[in-house]
């Protein structure tokens, strides 16, 4: 009985684990330390035709992050015609809200907001665990109760999505395509898993 | 010291006012009435256009062009073409867009932002806004142009631009410069080039 109870507790823990890294093989640290190098250039506008899908509707419009510091960035999205859904910045890990739209002033809306461009921009972090299969080095870093994965291409060791999860379920991802030789994102798509939610950003080149 | 300060002074004092006139009553007068004659005679407006938008922290300002197409009274086609390509149509109490093949569509009736926004494209394009009561009006020449700057009061349309500002050919009456100007002082200017008006434009250029 003993054994049956501890082997069903197995059960539900690992049945439970997030699927992320499954069939993965655990490796050990060495230095390895996470970087995100699409945003880290100050010289440089990032600047994307920006398509949001939520439930079903599409707005459309003008996606820019620009670095102004070592850990700041600024990051608007404005309508096609130039008026601003938001500008907010991000500082030292906190972020400072310069204007929002009133439609996108929600709680709800604004907290995935916050935790999507937040993850973005993030250059730098320290990873806890380590996982590698045929294809990828995954560095794994946990702030409370959720993680993320970060997905270096074994081919030419660029980083190719980041998987936001909590404890069991994963909850959004940001793939990063088309990477040019200056070590930027061409085409960033963020998806989410439990909500009807997609962020596709194409660059624009003036 | 003193002295190179007040020279300094005034010559800055001097370049602003050089390109700044306030106009005069009759002025304004004639522009209002030369402007909504024109408005009267407006039937279609094709134009390109370039867009700058211009954000404070950018080092460049970002460019968008295309055409524009608009038949009087109120049917308006935006159409970016450079660097992507990206419509709109405002068009019987709804706005029609068209994202590289997407088409997807929104009732203006239910949309308070969209349709203020629509209302003010309109009016913009065909300088038919001088006397609205919804914004706070200045007038001035600058440049070789008249120019109106609205300060609108309605809260909707305030929480999108705090001014409006219309560049007014001296000549024709047309309006060839429109500025957005945003509470952060970020900006959108569209240039309107290769002007014309009353061609017929066919229907299609209307379809969604």
């Amino acid at each position: 009985m003993r054994y049956l109870l501890i082997s069903i507790t197995l059960l539900l823990f690992y049945g439970c684990k997030v699927a992320t890294v499954k069939n993965f093989d655990t490796i050990a640290l060495s230095s390895d330390t996470i970087h995100n190098p699409y945003f880290s250039n100050m010289d440089m506008d990032y600047v994307y035709k920006a398509t949001i899908e939520i439930y079903g509707n599409r707005i459309s419009g003008i996606f820019v992050v620009k670095k102004l510091g070592e850990k700041q960035h600024r990051i608007v999205c404005t309508s096609q015609f130039g008026s601003t859904f938001f500008n907010i910045e991000f500082i030292d890990g906190g972020h400072i809200i310069h204007s929002i739209a009133p439609e996108l002033n929600k709680k709800m809306i604004l907290d995935i907001l916050l935790q999507d461009l937040s993850l973005l921009i993030k250059e730098e972090d320290t990873p806890e665990e380590g996982y590698t299969n045929d294809h990828f080095y995954v560095l794994k870093n946990q702030v409370e109760k959720r993680s993320n994965f970060y997905f270096y291409r074994k081919s030419d060791t660029l980083l190719q999505k980041i998987m936001h999860t909590s404890k069991v379920k994963e909850k959004f991802e940001i793939q990063f395509e088309a990477i040019s030789e200056a070590k930027v994102a061409e085409k960033v798509t963020i998806t989410h898993q439990g909500i009807k939610l997609a962020i596709l950003l194409n660059r624009l080149k003036n | 010291m003193s002295k190179y300060l007040l020279f300094l002074f005034l010559i800055v004092f001097s370049t602003g006012k050089a390109q700044e006139d306030k106009m005069t009553i009759s002025e304004v007068e004639i522009l209002k009435k030369e402007v909504h004659k024109r408005a009267q005679e407006l039937k279609t407006i094709t134009s390109t256009f370039i867009q700058l938008k211009h954000i404070d922290f950018l080092s460049n300002d970002i460019k968008s062009s295309g055409d524009l197409y608009f038949k009087s009274p109120n049917i308006i086609k935006w159409s970016y073409t450079k660097p992507y390509e990206y419509s709109v149509i405002f068009k019987n109490k709804s706005l029609y867009i068209n994202d590289a093949g997407k088409k997807s569509d929104i009732n203006l009736t239910s949309n308070k932002i969209f349709r203020n926004l629509n209302d003010l494209i309109v009016k913009s394009v065909s300088g038919n806004m001088l006397d609205d009561p919804q914004f706070l009006t200045e007038f001035y020449k600058l440049d070789g142009f008249y120019v109106a700057t609205m300060k609108p009061i309605d809260k909707t349309l305030s929480t999108l631009f705090t001014e409006i500002i219309l560049n007014f050919n001296i000549q024709t009456f047309l309006v060839e410069k429109v500025l957005l100007v945003e509470s952060s002082g970020d900006y959108t200017l569209i240039k309107f080039d290769n002007i014309d008006i009353n061609n017929t434009i066919p229907d299609a250029i209307f379809a969604h």
